[in-house]
């Protein structure tokens, strides 16, 4: 499974039923392993999330992915994502030309790696690990049983 | 012989130790102050339930 299918199928799926309701968020945290732009990109996402823009920005990363490392996710078109999402740039700019969130994109990689994790996308609900098939039912199941253990 | 034993003992554990899958498939508890901070949180940080979910945008 692709992350950029799941984000924009399964996982809007979730947003909608439980995510826009209350019920639950979602962390999204980063294990950079395909090649050097996807430390770029999560860096760029972590400069729109301090713009409140994260899930545009990560939206708009996914829907226009179509390669690895083939440039799509240069500088200049994480550039041209924050545009269309509409960030304040200078500060964008600043975000980026000083790798203000990188310390936090290696201690998510880190985390990820002390928990086995050794693909994307990987999922933990309450600390265990439920990844399972790009199905929304599958996640649905694993969302109402973390809402019935809660008494909910 | 006992320190035989004892050799061959250690390099079981060791052995066992290296090749033993990894158990640690748990992810550590991320607390409250660490949601509600992070700019990559989506939803509501009060939600009582949360799913951490590990990208890579490629």
């Amino acid at each position: 499974m692709h992350c950029a299918n799941f984000a924009l199928g399964t996982g809007q799926q979730i947003i909608r039923e439980y995510v826009d309701t209350g019920r639950v968020n979602i962390l999204y945290r980063h294990f950079p392993f395909i090649g050097d732009e996807s430390w770029r990109a999560a860096e760029a996402s972590e400069c729109a999330g301090e713009q409140d823009r994260f899930k545009v920005y990560q939206e708009t990363v996914f829907v226009n992915w179509n390669d690895a490392n083939k440039g799509n996710y240069s500088d200049a078109n994480l550039r041209t994502f924050g545009e269309m999402t509409g960030l304040l740039m200078n500060q964008f700019d600043e975000c980026m030309d000083t790798n203000k969130y990188l310390p936090k994109v290696e201690s998510d990689r880190q985390a990820a790696l002390d928990a086995g994790v050794k693909s994307t996308p990987t999922f933990f609900l309450n600390g265990e690990n439920i990844t399972g098939p790009d199905d929304y039912g599958y996640y649905r199941v694993k969302i109402e049983e973390a809402l019935a253990k809660l008494g909910g | 012989m006992g320190g035989v034993t004892v050799v061959a003992t250690a390099i079981a554990i060791i052995a066992f130790v290296a090749l033993s899958p990894e158990d640690t498939t748990t992810l550590e508890h991320t607390d409250d102050a660490v949601l509600a901070s992070s700019g990559s949180l989506i939803g509501d940080p009060n939600a009582p339930v949360t799913l951490v979910e590990f990208g890579d945008f490629q």
